[in-house]
This record gives C-alpha cells, structure tokens and sequence, in this order.
C-alpha cells in the first residue's frame, strides 16, 4: 500500500473506490491490516495517517548529483565601507535612485566594490536601466561576473572586461557594451572589431552596432561609413549618414556643401545716399529652394518627407543647411555669423532659416554662432524656443550665460530661468552652483503658487557642485511666511543634498576594507 | 551591540511608521542627541510649539516618547535608532538628561521587581476562593463538552470529504472551507479552525495537492482519535493534543515549571500575518545543551508591540521555560540575563541527515508540528532547474521556499563557498532564516 494509492482513492472518493489491506509482510502491513476496512473513510484517514508517520520518520536525505558551479574567483579589489554600502543599499530600495550614478561614480574612482548581499539588486537594475551597466561593471567584481555568469537575464555583463572573446561569443547587449568600452580605449582598434563581423551580423546588430560608433567618432571612421550608406537596412544608411555629417572633412559634407552653395545668396547692402534721397537697404539673403530630392541627396541622408507644418523644398533645403559647416557660409561671404543672422530676418524665409542656423549650431557644436542666436533669442523673448543653444556652447560659456539670466531678478521669468537651468547638463561648476542657491534664497522668500517650478528644486540638488552641499543645507529663511509654499519642494531638495553629502562623506573618509 | 538598519526597521509597527521613521532620521531635524552603553536620547521638534522627548533603552530594547502617538514603537524612536544605526557620531551628548535617567530608573526598578517573587494574590476570603474555582471548574467542563461535540462534527466533515472525493473540489467556493472553520471556532477550537481555514485554496497550490490535503485531512482525523483516548495517551502527548487544538496555557503556569538556562542562539526570526492578527516566530537553539525552542509573540493591531528583545543572529544568556510536550518546543523567557557575545557559535546540524534524523524524532513525537528549526555549520547554496536547493558535503540536499532576489543575494554572499545557514523545515522544504557569513549575521 502506497501514498499514491491511497491518494488516488482519495481523489476518487471511498463511496466509488474502496481501499483493502496491504499483504506485504512488514511491522507497517502489520499495523495497516489492524484497521477495519469496511469503515472505509476511517480505514482511508487512519492508514494515510500511518502511512505519513512511517515516511516522517524514516525519511532518508535524497542526494544531488549535479555538477557543482566552481566557487567565484579572489576579489582583486577592497570592498567599500559599511556608510556607503548602507547607502547603495537606501539607493536601491529607491531612496533617491537617481543618485545611484553618482555613487557608482565615486565607488569606481575609490576603486570599491559593491557588497555581495546587494549584487542581485545592483545587476537588477542595470538590467532594466541600460544607462547604469557601464558603471555597474566596475563595481561588481568577480564575484559579480561570476553571479550573472549563472543568470542568463545578466548575460550582458559578460566576462572580464578586457576579454575580446566577448566580441565572438556573447549576446548582442553583451556585444554593444564591449564595443562602447572599447572605442572609449581605441576606436581605431574597435572600428577593425566591427569590421571583421559586419558582413555577418543581423540588420538589427548592424543598427545597434553603427550607432555606437558615435562614441569617439573621428575622420578614420569615414570610410567604413561611406560604404553603410549604401546598407540594405535603412535605419544604418540614416545613422551613417548622421555620423558622417559630425566629420567635417568627409566626403558627404563636401558633397552637401557644393549642392547647397548656389541655394543662397548674400545680397550685400547699400549704403544710403547723401541727403537721404536714396533709401539705404540692408543686407539680406535670396533663397532658391532645391528642385528635388534625388537618390544622390537622399543617400546623403536628406529625409525626403517634411515634418508637419514644413513644406517639402523648405525642409530639404534646411536639412542641406544643418550639415553645412556653418564657417563655409562666414568664409565664403566674408561676414560674421551676427551680420548673417539679421540678414537671415528680412524675407520670406525668415522661420526656416532661424530654425535651420539653430539646428546646424547644435549638431556642429559651434560656439561663434550660438552665442548670437542666444543673445538673439533673449531680445526676442523666445528664449524658451532656443534654450537647445545652450549645448553648442562651451561649459563656462553657458554658464556664464545662464548665472548672467538668473541674475536678472525678474520675477516673471521664474519658470523660464527654471527650465533652461534643466539645459544646464548634470554637473555644475562651483560657481553656477552658488548663483543658483542664491536664485532659490531670492525665491524661496517670494509668494508663489507656482507648485511645478516647487517640483523642480528636488532636481537642482542633484546638479549642484559637490563642494557647495554644506552650504546648501544651511541658511534657508524657514521662519518667513512663504516657506510654507516651498517647503514641500525645499524639504525635498534637502533630503537629496543630505544624502549626497552623506555619500560624498562615505566615499572620503579612508573605509576600512573588508576582507574581499 | 551593535544594531543595524534592517534591525531597526524590523521593529516598526507598519510600514508607515518605517518609512515616517526614515523621514526623521535626518540629525538636522533633532534638537538634542545623545548616548550612552545603555541608551540613547533626542528631542526632536514635533508638528506645533512642542518638542517630543525620546528615549531608548538599549538592553531591551525598549522605547519612550512623549508624543501622542499610539503606535509602538512610534516614528521618533524608530528614527532616533536609525540614527543610532547610520549616524552614530551624531549623538553627541554624553549625560542623559534627567527626564531620560529617570525613566531608565524607573524601568530598572520594574525589572528587579519583576524577578522576585511575584506578589501575593488579593486575599480573597474561602467562600470566594471556593466560588471561584467552582466557576472555573464549570467553565472548562462547558469547553471540553463543546470542544467533544465540534470534534465529532469535524470527523463527519472529513468522511464526506474522503467519501465524495477531492476530485469535486477545485472550483467550490470558499465558504466550502470557511464554514467548519466556522464552526470550530464556536467549539471553542481556535487551533483547528485555523489548520482548516488553511485548507482553502489548497487546490491551487500545484500537482501535489490531492496528497497533501490527505496528509492534513489524515493528521485532523488523528486529533479526534487521540481525543476519545486521551487518558491512554503519555502526558507529552496529552499535551501537544489540546494545544493543537488550541487549548493554551496560562503563562505564570508555565514560567512556574523549571527553566532551563543556557546561551540561546537566536538562528531567525519570521513574522507571519494570520487573518487580523500577527505572529512572530523566534527560532533559538541552546549552545550548550542543543535544544531548540521556539519563542512567540502576538501583536493584534499596530499599538501592540511585538516582542523584540529576541533578536535574531545574537545570543541571549537566559532561562527558557518550555511548555509541556512530547517534543518540547515552545518556551517563554523566564529569566534573562543579557546578552552574550563571547561564546563561540555551535550548530547543531553539521549535516543534513543528521538535520533529517532530528525532524524524524520531532514528527515523530509530535505528529502536529507544522514546522521545526535546521541550523547548519556548512552548506551550499545552489540553484538547479526545479529551484534552490542546499547541498552539504555528502552530496545530500534539501529544497528552499525562497523568493528569486533572496536566492540570488544567498548565491552572493555565499559565493559557491559553505556558509551557515538556518531555517524552518515543514517537512518538505526549508524556509531559510538566516546565514551567517565570517561570524555576522544577515537576515535573509
């Protein structure tokens, strides 16, 4: 008599299936043949009751015979201390994640590790945040690896981070991470990488892979880039395209460049007469818009269908306009970009040609031009349209110029100042830090009931130099009537100046390493 | 000793108050801060002109606050320990204030008390004495009639059950199992009603389940058996039949008997909500003589502390009084003495058969226990196709019930080396509770 006798029995029900007493000749058939069995729901209960005791009691260990993953290599490496793995430990659970890089940051420049209990959430989120796994590499150790060697959702994590077999052998995440890695290191030597598989790779890779290109582009990639323009799939010709439109030496630019040339014109002004009798005129541009969009300009990455609200010629010709080098136009009429730019303002073409300038300015990073347009943008009150300008300057530019717009103490411009420091990139220098606190002092002092600018505070803590943090903690007007408002954005701004602090702290003061 | 976060979490009543508690956790926000070996002290500007006074006794530990709050320990305390935790430089007062030595006085006066004999009942005259126990002696008859009465009534349920079939059952509505747990309850059978209403849902737990509503059907039957013969049966026995049933014991009864002192390792803690109420199990093994026992703590809603002087991964010098038991389990904390850091750590089970054999002898005297302590010297974490498993050096293994991300963070501070590791073993799988990596504790 069994257990899986006496369950099936049970499944079926005594009144359709009735059990009888076992035959073996053991102490427990013994015991099973003192039950009466014509009562049979008690014979069924009693004999299960026997049965399980019997199991209970004499139940051997069952023994595994599969292999047994080899235990993980030596750490190389110290782990960090106590502070601040109790604070990757807040960071994770989701206390102010967004600080999570900057502590990745500091651990990999303090050469620290992650402790082991926190390896799961730490591979966890690099997973599902792709941004983090460079970071996360660093910090992982071997012990890491050799988790997420055991876990296929990690596999992106691949082996050592020198190891080239990755290349050949690892998944396509694994493969676009090693490839980032390595152009950051040689993108000559990563360039020969890709060019050795290319042939072989998936549409998709080929999309994934020509886009990290980007990273440490530079005139020895074009001819690799050429040939993708002529790739089947279209999303690698665009990219190609986009890439090679950053060089300007390459063959695409020049060819750009001679097509769009003769599209504009610059009519230079005249002087007014004497006597006023002949009106002066100003200088202006004459535009002629492309005839078409044939194979040679879409290979060149010229997108033939406008956006909504642009006609078809505009837009090609603004495309044109935005891989142009923005010094052949200043070289080729002998004007500066300021007297290009009002002259861009009379005529038909005034929107297109603005937008165009802007545009090209960001993409070619050309500071002599986007100081103008800034300035330009501020007269005009459209700052808010221009604030992309921003990224073409260089730092200390835009933060000069950004420091000199908070200076203006216009109530008004409140959520506009707000904005364009959002523009102002992740890490602020020491002195656009200060200008900012003493903007939010000024603020916080005010009436407001402006709640999504109060939503915004938490964010600039976050930005804030470092060497400013003791300084922001202190000295908030928390007794004047308007701090009510503020303080729910305020008391999170503190809350996030506090724990970088405390992370800045974890990291400088010498940990004591626990034994790796 | 020294608390960790998680610990200090552990003692938060909801998870509104850990996480109000990390709110306050903040230096800045305190006004005073200050600690000694045996507390810590704060006051902290509350909502409105008042500033709370909190205080920590750090031998419990216990908690003081002077705000309104009902619930125990309140946001200040919690956030005062965290600090105590994260920040400890930032206590930086080195006399308590005489609010704080005072209550601290107060509390040590108690605990003396405490220990000696306890005060003699109000002098009740022989009449009354006499009325008393004759008023009890009916009470208990009218249990032990209606307790009669609802195990019959549970025996006829369990033979329709087996008669009809399981094969009916996936599909009934709750109430098919809610009902007679209904009923028990009125039979003033608290203990079974629960083992029933356990049962709902049993049909969806997986392939197992038509054998494992037999085992639990077979081991309730057996409670009826054993009642009609009870006077044959040994004490111990006697014993674990009422309390399964959910006969309970007077506390001073039990604190009464003989303890038995010993350095008590404290291997897990796990908390466990049933219906409105919470138990806390606290799982320890005495250094010296082996012994498991097992501690409990309830708490019905969030003014109702649980309690948190066990504290898991420590070692606790004290006598433990053990309620009776053909396998001594559950216990009470008759007298303490403190904490003991200096004994080196035993686990009784250097291997999993001799784990194996303990539950034999457990299950065996005691058919109703639903789950007993492992506490192993070296084992490996590892995962396999059906799961986690633990594997020790013979090559045996015992399956976890453990959570991905837990498993993983094992795996980790494990690092495909032995560790330490204890749980709770039901018979078929282990729940771990805790591993031990280079002698410190980590709640898993």
């Amino acid at each position: 008599m069994t257990f899986a006798q006496l369950t099936q029995a049970a499944l079926l029900g005594t009144e359709r299936h009735s059990i009888s007493a076992p035959a073996e000749a053991t102490p427990l058939g013994d015991l099973l043949r003192k039950l009466d069995y014509t009562q049979r729901e008690q014979a069924l209960l009693s004999a299960t009751a026997l049965i399980t005791a019997y199991e209970r009691s004499g139940r051997q260990p069952a023994r595994d015979t599969a292999p047994v993953t080899a235990s993980c290599p030596e750490e190389q490496v110290p782990y960090a201390g106590t502070p601040a793995q109790t604070l990757l430990r807040r960071l994770l659970d989701g206390e102010q994640l967004q600080l999570l890089p900057e502590w990745l940051e500091l651990a990999l420049e303090a050469k620290a590790l992650a402790a082991p209990e926190l390896l799961p959430s730490v591979l966890i989120t690099a997973t599902s945040q792709s941004s983090l796994r460079q970071s996360i590499l660093g910090v992982v150790g071997e012990r890491g690896r050799w988790l997420a060697a055991q876990n296929p959702e990690w596999s992106w994590v691949g082996g050592s981070q020198t190891d080239e077999s990755i290349w050949q052998t690892g998944t396509p995440a694994a493969r676009a991470l090693f490839l980032r890695q390595a152009r950051q290191v040689n993108p000559d030597h990563a360039l020969e990488l890709l060019n050795s598989t290319w042939k072989q790779e998936t549409p998709e890779s080929r999309a994934a892979f020509i886009s990290v290109l980007e990273v440490g582009i530079n005139p020895n990639d074009e001819p690799f880039l050429e040939s993708a323009l002529d790739d089947k799939r279209k999303e690698v010709r665009r990219i190609a395209a986009r890439l090679l439109a950053r060089l300007p030496g390459s063959a695409l630019v020049k060819r750009v460049t001679e097509r769009a040339a003769p599209r504009l014109t610059f009519v230079a002004g005249k002087a007014g007469g004497i006597l006023k009798l002949q009106l002066g005129k100003k200088p202006s541009i004459d535009v002629e818009l492309p005839a078409e969009c044939d194979k040679a300009m879409q290979r060149d990455g010229i997108e033939p269908k406008p956006p909504q609200g642009i006609g078809e010629k505009a837009w090609w010709l603004m495309q044109m306009l935005h891989v142009v080098p923005l010094d052949f136009w200043t070289k080729q009429w002998n004007t500066t970009p300021e007297e290009i730019i009002a002259a861009s303002l009379l005529g038909e073409w005034k929107k297109e040609l603005l937008e165009a300038w802007t545009q090209a300015t960001v993409l070619q990073q050309n500071f002599t031009w986007a100081e103008p347009l800034f300035a330009f943008a501020i007269e005009q009150k459209q700052v808010e349209k221009f604030r992309g300008l921003l990224h073409a300057m260089p730092t200390a530019v835009r933060e000069k110029q950004i420091s000199g717009f908070l200076g203006k103490g216009d109530p008004t411009m409140t959520d506009v100042q707000a904005s364009l420091l959002t523009e102002c990139g992740d890490r602020w220098s020491i002195h656009l830090s200060h200008a900012v606190l003493d903007w939010m002092r000024k603020l916080t002092v005010t009436s407001s009931t402006d709640w999504m600018l109060r939503s915004k505070l938490k964010d600039f803590a976050t930005s804030l130099h470092p060497a400013t943090l003791s300084a922001a903690a202190q000295n908030w007007n928390t007794s004047q009537p308007h701090w009510e408002f503020w303080s729910k954005g305020m008391d999170e701004f503190l809350a996030v100046v506090q724990m970088r602090s405390d992370i800045h702290a974890a990291f400088s003061t010498q940990f004591s390493s626990s034994k790796p | 000793m020294a608390w960790v976060v998680e610990q200090v979490l552990a003692l938060a009543p909801d998870a509104s108050s850990a996480k109000s508690g990390k709110e306050l956790s903040a230096p800045r926000k305190w006004v005073i801060l200050g600690a000694t070996d045996q507390c810590a002290w704060g006051s902290i500007q509350g909502s409105g002109n008042n500033a709370y006074q909190v205080c920590i006794d750090l031998s419990g530990p216990a908690f003081k606050c002077t705000c309104p709050s009902r619930k125990f320990p309140c946001k200040h305390g919690l956030g005062l320990f965290l600090i105590l935790a994260q920040a400890p430089g930032s206590l930086t007062e080195t006399a308590p204030p005489a609010w704080a030595s005072e209550w601290l006085a107060k509390r040590a006066e108690k605990e003396e008390r405490k220990s000696e004999s306890t005060a003699p009942a109000a002098t009740r005259s022989p009449e009354e004495e006499a009325k008393a126990a004759a008023a009890a002696e009916k009470r208990a008859a009218s249990r032990e009639s209606k307790v009669a009465a609802g195990l019959e009534d549970l025996q006829t349920w369990l033979h329709d059950l087996v008669r009809t079939g399981f094969a009916t059952l996936p599909g009934r509505p709750s109430s098919f199992w809610q009902n007679p747990a209904a009923r028990l309850v009125d039979a003033q059978a608290p203990g079974l009603a629960r083992r029933v209403r356990a049962l709902d849902g049993i049909t969806t737990t997986g392939e197992q389940w038509p054998g494992n509503l037999l085992a639990q059907a077979a081991l309730l039957d057996l409670v009826h058996s054993g009642w009609t013969r009870m006077a044959m049966l040994p004490e111990g026995t006697q014993a674990d039949l009422r309390s399964t049933i959910g006969f309970t014991l007077n506390q001073e009864e039990v604190l009464a008997l003989e303890g038995v002192r010993d350095q008590w390792l404290v291997i897990g803690q796990r908390i466990e909500e049933e219906d409105r109420l919470r138990v806390q199990r606290t799982w320890l093994f005495g250094q010296k003589s082996g012994r498991p026992a097992l501690c409990l703590s309830f708490s019905a809603g969030p003014a109702q502390q649980l309690d948190v002087s066990l504290v898991p991964g420590a070692t606790i010098d004290a006598e433990l009084a053990f309620f009776p038991s053909a396998w001594p389990l559950r216990a009470l904390v008759k007298q303490r003495h403190g904490f003991d850091d200096s004994a080196k750590m035993g686990f009784p089970h250097d291997s999993i058969a001799r784990a194996i054999s303990f539950a034999a002898e457990a299950f065996t005297a005691n058919p109703w226990l639903e789950q007993i302590p492992f506490a192993f010297s070296k084992v490996v974490p590892l995962r396999r196709t059906h799961g986690w498993i633990i594997r020790d050096e013979h090559g045996h293994f015992l399956s976890l019930e453990i959570s991905d991300l837990k498993a993983w963070s094992l795996l980790a501070v494990s690092g495909g080396n032995p560790v330490s590791l204890s749980g709770e073993w039901n018979g078929a799988v282990l729940r771990p509770l805790g591993m031990w990596k280079e002698g410190s504790f980590l709640q898993i």
